[in-house]
């Protein structure tokens, strides 16, 4: 096992590392960032005390393996505006950012794996239909128009709810609901599929004949089995989900990381947006190794953990 | 013999059906009998294809004259629109119906262009790793798994924001997006023809590499390919109007559909039509292609999820 | 009503008391794409109670179909449109969910084809046994353990306590099959249904369960009906048999009576098929073609187009059962003469 999780390990580290590299060498190489912050007409040297300042007055290849040794020492840069550490101002919005993400992210799996669920157990009738078409209709919604279309009603229309902002809990509802809305869709219809898949095992039948009631085959024999292709989906879910939540908290205001990076890149701020990427790219690879660690364990046919005494 | 008088009977009631008329039976050919909500979906894509492409010939005015005594003017069928603009105005005064019918051209340009971009690199780069195996192979997935890795919007957004931004490379982040879903299914694919019998023995013939693929593989793999283009097209629709939705796509004075839903943003109490029109565009043009992908995925390939 | 009169020639009332499960008449169709396909056709069977009765037939004739029908196992586009399956004085056909819920696996039990894929992939062999007990006896999870693990000594399953834990991926077929059989007769039901326990496993673990099944039976007093499309099969275990062509039953013989004179053309043909010692088995003059799926069933006899007795009676209506002797009946126009 340790074996197994120890190459995991390396793999994705070389991964990370070969996305930070390539972010780097993109926008590194895009063009002196200098003249996007600073006027016309700033003479040049005082541009070239800044350039020496921010270490880009070398070649990117040096400029490469000072960030690389930099980020070993746990410096991960300072943003070209306030001076701040790109840690602190990233990490700083994580909270914001985790609780809208991870509630959205709860309430998605729970309602998704419910009705994909009940879509499946009522195949082809009504309830199915009604239920897919609602998911299909859901992540094919732009989500920032759904975020208008939301905004419009319930906060400009109704008044029931605030537009914009982090303050309450009420502030929480719409970007949630709308995040969640396309998620949930989606985990919908995978559970729909894979819980279909399961039902027509034999394993299934054999359920039945022992005389299980109805709900006992559902909850003890069909959900543990369906769940083990949901866990791999429902990770890889969550790079989406990232993703989304940086257009969702632009669009509301939210004060979280993702709106930080838009913020980031609309002043090339190179080191802010490195570190998000950063940040962002570990966590999806952190997540599809818990995945991994997940599957072995809820499928014991894969023994992750089954080195034999 | 009372048998088959019930027989005939019950034909001849049944005959009105089975004779379904001409559109009836066209939709039967197509497989469509029954599937209201796919052929609803295929006259949309239609209507909107038509509008992509002869659009401009109906287009009322250029869409960027603005008509500045006319500004946030609501559409006919709201109170204090009119016929002038059928559609109402912008915040300049720009004709919102003219606004629609370029953006669309470009946002199906850039979806269209973009996902047989994606299609193609990723399947190629499928092909060469199932190939080659080895090495060419372990990058390959390597390279999956960094793609994997970031989110794409991510990605797309911090290239368009550093190396500048213009149509060609807006089309060309946009056309990566997925091309790791081809790579893997081509992979895969090519890998199990390459151990079908037929391949090897025209292989164990002296046919050319080249001449194998072309002829042998490529035919076989190219329907679940295209059902997977289908199935991704809307996402890189999404991508696109996002992308302008948040000023970093499409540029003006060139418009697309997410470009006028983000300037409608700003005006959402004022003027709601300026954002729900097109965003209602795009919705239902997502949804059809959707919809149309998933009836193709299940009529010829239930394999692909 | 008037078509199903040729089956009620026993007398219903008085001769339902011998009976452990009797099958009346009952009829299966599917509802698929291509129509409705009437897949079991008024199909009768009869268990004692402690007896075998072996059914016999080959695949694809709605062996299975009849016995899940009978037990409300019928996948979704299946369903039952006439009969009636009276077990201990109850039609089980007009048992609610619940009650048929708390029949299964306790009164009757089921045994499946491919044990490898029959056993809940996630769940241990142990919980999946103690759950048959859980379900049906109330017992603690401390005595259901115990109980499950002395079924798996009595099935044979060596090393009960270590294998207890294990999942059904680490069994072998033959096995999962006596795990299966563990689980089915966890709670001493009356009438245990195998359906082609066999098919799926090596030759001579065939022979192993076989044994086992017989054992079990005399042991628990229970009747069996076993599936199978092996004559060998039946040869071994059987009471009595039912031969089922195309989703009828065409004869039914006790064992003996049947083995010493066939009296269905397809009942011969099976035989035919059967290796012996006292000569080769001619492939050739065995039974042609396959057995037909619903769609190409024929009118009159099914088994005509396969006949080489067949003649312009046969092709007309249903051949109907005619009583041969005191057990045995026969639905067919020609049957076979003692003689040969
Ligand atoms: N789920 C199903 N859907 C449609 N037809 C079925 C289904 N299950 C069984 N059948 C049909 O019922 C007939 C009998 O099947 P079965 O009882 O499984 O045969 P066997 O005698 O081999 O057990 C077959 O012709 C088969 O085509
Ligand atoms: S009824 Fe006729 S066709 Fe059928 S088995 Fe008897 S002889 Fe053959
Ligand atoms: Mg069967």
């Amino acid at each position: 096992m340790t074996r197994y999780i120890l190459i995991k390990i390396l793999r994705s580290t070389f991964t990370l590392w070969i996305v930070v590299s390539a972010v780097f060498l993109i926008l590194r190489a895009s063009g002196d960032p200098l003249y996007s912050i600073f006027s016309l007409g700033t003479p040049e040297s005082t541009l070239d005390v800044f350039r020496a300042k921010w270490g880009i007055d070398k070649s990117i290849f040096e400029q490469y393996v000072i960030y690389l040794s930099d980020i070993t020492k746990g410096d991960f840069g300072t943003s070209f505006f306030d001076g701040q550490p790109a840690w602190d101002l990233v990490v700083e919005r994580l909270p914001k950012t985790l609780l809208l993400g991870g509630t959205t992210f709860v309430i998605s799996v729970v309602a998704g794996v419910t009705l994909g669920a009940i879509a499946a157990l009522k195949r082809g009738t009504f309830w199915d239909r009604g239920i897919m078409t609602a998911a299909v209709a859901s992540f094919s919604m732009p989500s920032y128009f759904l975020a208008l279309l939301l905004i419009l009603l319930f906060s400009l229309k109704l008044r029931w709810l605030p537009t914009s902002g982090a303050s309450t809990w009420q502030h929480l509802i719409l970007p949630a609901t709308t995040l969640g809305l396309t998620l949930s869709g989606s985990i919908a219809r995978f559970v729909r599929s894979a819980m279909l898949e399961v039902l027509r095992q034999s394993y299934m039948r054999t359920a039945r004949a022992k005389g299980a009631p109805k709900w006992r085959q559902i909850v003890w024999h069909a959900l543990p089995n369906a769940a083990i292709p949901t866990v791999t989906v429902i990770g890889f879910q969550l790079g989406w989900l990232i993703g989304g939540s940086v257009v969702i908290e632009t669009v509301f205001a939210w004060p979280g990381a993702g709106r930080l990076f838009i913020t980031a890149i609309g002043l090339r701020d190179f080191a802010v947006v490195q570190m998000f990427i950063l940040m962002v790219a570990s966590t999806v690879i952190i997540a599809n190794l818990l995945v991994d660690i997940l599957y072995g364990l809820l499928d014991p046919r894969i023994s992750v953990i089954g080195v034999k005494k | 013999m009372s048998t088959q008088q019930t027989n005939t009977a019950a034909q001849s009631q049944d005959e009105p059906r089975i004779r379904r008329g001409r559109t009836g039976a066209l939709l039967a050919r197509w497989g469509l009998s029954g599937e209201w909500l796919v052929t609803a979906a295929l006259i949309y894509i239609g209507f909107i294809l038509f509008v992509a492409v002869f659009g401009f010939l109906f287009q009322p005015y250029p869409h960027t004259q603005m008509d500045l005594f006319n500004q946030l003017q609501p559409p006919v069928f709201m109170q204090g629109g009119s016929w002038e603009h059928i559609f109402g105005t912008d915040e300049l005064g720009r004709d919102v119906l003219s606004r629609l019918i370029r953006g669309l051209r470009l946002s199906v340009l850039i979806g269209v262009i973009g996902t047989v971009i994606g299609a193609v690199l990723g399947s190629f780069l499928g092909i060469v790793a199932a190939h080659f195996r080895g090495w060419v192979e372990e990058v390959l997935m390597m390279l999956v798994d960094v793609q994997v890795s970031l989110p794409f919007i991510i990605f797309a957004l911090a290239v368009l924001a550093f190396v500048g931004n213009s149509l060609t490379i807006l089309i060309i982040v946009v056309g990566i997006d997925g091309w790791e879903r081809y790579a893997r299914l081509a992979r895969s694919m090519v890998l199990t023809a390459n151990q079908q019998d037929y391949v090897l023995a025209v292989r164990s013939l002296g046919l050319g590499n080249f001449r194998i693929y072309q002829r042998h593989v490529l035919p076989n793999i190219m329907g679940t390919l295209i059902v997977q283009a289908t199935i991704n097209l809307p996402g890189v629709i999404l991508l696109e109007s996002t992308l302008s939705f948040l000023g970093l796509g499409v540029q003006p004075p060139m418009t697309s559909l997410g470009q006028i839903l983000g300037v409608g943003r700003d005006y959402l109490i004022l003027a709601p039509w300026i954002a729900v029109l097109p965003g209602m565009v795009i919705f239902f043009l997502t949804l059809s292609i959707a919809t149309v992908g998933d009836w193709l995925r299940d009529r010829l390939d239930p394999t692909l999820k | 009503m008037t078509e199903f009169n040729h089956h009620n020639s026993v007398a219903p009332s008085a001769a339902t008391e011998k009976y452990l499960l009797e099958v009346r008449d009952l009829s299966v169709v599917f509802d698929t794409a291509e129509g409705t396909l009437g897949v079991v056709d008024n199909v009768s069977l009869k268990v004692q109670a402690g007896r075998t009765l072996g059914l016999v037939g080959e695949s694809g004739s709605g062996k299975s179909v009849t016995c899940l029908a009978a037990l409300g196992l019928l996948p979704q586009r299946g369903r039952v449109t006439s009969g009636d399956v009276m077990f201990e004085g109850r039609d089980l056909l007009k048992l609610s969910e619940a009650e048929m819920s708390d029949l299964r696996g306790c009164k009757i039990a089921m045994v499946f084809q491919d044990p490898m894929v029959s056993l809940n992939p996630v769940r241990t062999i142990g919980w999946q046994i103690s759950e048959s007990l859980r379900l049906h006896q109330n017992l603690s999870k401390g005595a259901a353990r115990r109980r499950a693990l002395e079924l798996l000594d009595l099935v044979g399953i060596p090393e009960a306590n270590a294998r207890f834990g294990e999942y059904p991926h680490q069994f072998s077929g033959g096995m999962c099959q006596r795990a299966m059989i563990a689980m089915a007769i966890a709670c001493e039901p009356s009438l245990l249904i195998a359906d082609e326990p066999t098919t799926a496993l090596d030759v001579t673990i065939q022979a192993q369960i076989l044994e086992l099944l017989s054992q079990l039976k005399t042991e628990l007093n229970m009747a069996l009906i076993l599936i199978t499309h092996d004559l060998g099969v039946i040869a071994q275990v059987a009471d009595d048999v039912a031969v089922i062509y195309a989703g009828r039953i065409v004869e039914e013989a006790p064992v003996l009576d049947l083995f010493d004179a066939p009296l269905h053309h397809y009942t011969q043909g099976l035989m035919n098929s059967l290796p012996r010692v006292d000569r080769k088995v001619d492939r050739l003059s065995t039974i042609g073609g396959a057995a037909p799926p619903p769609q190409d069933f024929v009118p009159g006899c099914r088994f005509a187009p396969r006949c080489s007795h067949c003649d312009v009676s046969c092709a007309g209506e249903r051949p109907e059962f005619q009583n041969v002797g005191g057990a045995r009946r026969v639905a067919c126009r020609h049957p076979m003469t003692s003689g040969g």
